[in-house]
Formats: structure tokens, C-alpha cells, sequence
């Protein structure tokens, strides 16, 4: 299932408890980075959220992940939001402790296996690197 | 798998991404990215034709079966080997268009009361 496949077939509700979780990852570290700030933009664009509703989303004080996940009963859509949870953990150079607690307990919220997490989080891995590389490769990054 | 482990696990995976583009780079710039090793190592141990031929034959077979099967090279040598097909006149050589030439002279000089073939020959030539 493509990134459009999986978006289409997301309620609205669903995309807000998405972009909330999201939001919550990446306050996680204490610093938001350029990249960070890019994918959010760049989710919120793909699910259709306006810019103002994703700013009140970031500016909420506290957003509980856990009951958020919880809510999301669909498999596939339960591991679409582990994977773009390791795709936002892994695009900066740094992964928080903060971070993982946030994957892991909202992962386990929506009854994902910890062996699929990590099976998961490898393949994102691998993605990012070969996407990146391509980007240099190709001269498509400012780096 | 209880939260810690899960945890480190997360974490061994990680490498920064900057890092590990540059890595990368540096493996494709490193490497024949059209060979992998033990395939040209294979490519270097044929040293003749018939070892590379069943080797190629043998991971054919290995794989799924092509509709078209490589002749083995004993039917290559056989075919070399079957006489030409041979035409329905012999290839005439010098020799036997002279016999041939002489043998028209002949019939010609019959024809016109030439008691030698060789003068029409000589006086025609």
C-alpha cells in the first residue's frame, strides 16, 4: 500500500490523532529541526490538515499519545503510523530516548508486536538511506 | 521483549543518517556495482569453453526453465560437422566445363558435319 493508498482511506479523525502523535515526537527531544518541521508540513499538505490546524496542534500543551493511539482499530493503519513514527525518529541526526518511548508505547497501544517495530524501524532505516543517498547522488539536496 | 531490550535494540539501529549516506557513497564508489564478488570469481575459474557452457547450463536449470534450451556444444560440433547440403548440379569445376565445353563442340560439329570437335574449338575461340 502506497503513502496515497493509506492516506485515502484514513478518516479525518484518524489524520488529526496522526498529526497529533506526530507532533508529540517531535517535541519529544526538546528541539525542533528543519527536517522535522518539513515532514510535518509536508504530512499535513499529503492529509489535507491546514497549516493553522497543525500550529494548534503543536501549541497544545500536552497531548496524551497513548489514549490517542488507542483509538486507531486498524492494522494497517496502525503500522502506516509506526512506520511514519520511525521515519520522524530517525530523520534527524539524533534519536531520544524521549522518542522511542513515544514509538514504542503508542505502538503497543494500537497492538503492534515489538518484533514488528523493529522490523519496522529497520526497513525505515534502510529507506531514509537509500532515499538520501539518491538525493546526493542525483544533486537533488543543498547539502 | 520487555521495554529496555526493545529499547537498545531501537537504538543499535540507529546511525545518524549523514553518516550512514556517506557510507553508502563510499560502498557504491568502492564497489563493481554490476559484479558482486563470487560472481566474477566464478567468471574467472572458466577457463574453457565446455566448464563455462555447463556452468551457464547448470544455473539455468537451477532457475526456472526458459522456453529455449542453449544447444550443448557437442550439438554445436555435430552440426559443424554435417556434410553441406549438396545441390541438385555438382559445383562445376574448371576441368569439367572444358569436358562439358567439348562435349556441346561435339554435338554442334555433328550437327554441322565437323568431323572434329577440337576444330570448332580452335575455330571458335
Amino acid at each position: 500500500m502506497t503513502d496515497s493508498d493509506y492516506i485515502a482511506t484514513l478518516s479525518y479523525e484518524e489524520k488529526i490523532i496522526f498529526l497529533k502523535i506526530f507532533c508529540c515526537l517531535v517535541r519529544a527531544d526538546g528541539k525542533i529541526d528543519a527536517d522535522e518541521i518539513s515532514f510535518l508540513k509536508n504530512i499535513a499538505a499529503r492529509y489535507g490538515v491546514d497549516n493553522a490546524t497543525i500550529v494548534g496542534i503543536i501549541k497544545e500543551p500536552h497531548i496524551n499519545y497513548v489514549a490517542e493511539a488507542q483509538k486507531i482499530r486498524n492494522r494497517q493503519h496502525a503500522l502506516q503510523l509506526v512506520k511514519e513514527m520511525c521515519v520522524l525518529a530517525n530523520i534527524d541526526n539524533n534519536l531520544a530516548d524521549a522518542e522511542l518511548d513515544i514509538v514504542i508505547d503508542s505502538a503497543r497501544a494500537m497492538g503492534v508486536e515489538d518484533e514488528k517495530i523493529v522490523l519496522i524501524n529497520r526497513w525505515v532505516l534502510d529507506s531514509l538511506i537509500l532515499t538520501k543517498t539518491g538525493e546526493v547522488i542525483m544533486e537533488q539536496n543543498n547539502g | 521483549m520487555d521495554k529496555a531490550e526493545l529499547k537498545h535494540t531501537l537504538h543499535s539501529q540507529f546511525v545518524p543518517l549523514a553518516q550512514a549516506v556517506e557510507a553508502k557513497l563510499q560502498c557504491l564508489q568502492d564497489n563493481d556495482v554490476f559484479l558482486s564478488d563470487a560472481y566474477a570469481e566464478d567468471i574467472d575459474n572458466y577457463s574453457d569453453d565446455d566448464s563455462l557452457e555447463n556452468a551457464f547450463n547448470s544455473t539455468l536449470s537451477a532457475s526456472s526453465v526458459p522456453m529455449y534450451q542453449t544447444p550443448k556444444m557437442e550439438e554445436i560440433k555435430n552440426m559443424q560437422q554435417t556434410p553441406q547440403p549438396t545441390y541438385v548440379n555438382e559445383v562445376p569445376t574448371t576441368e569439367s566445363i572444358n569436358v562439358h565445353k567439348q562435349n556441346i563442340a561435339a554435338k554442334i560439329a555433328a550437327l554441322r558435319g565437323i568431323s572434329m570437335p577440337g576444330d570448332y574449338l580452335r575455330d571458335n575461340k
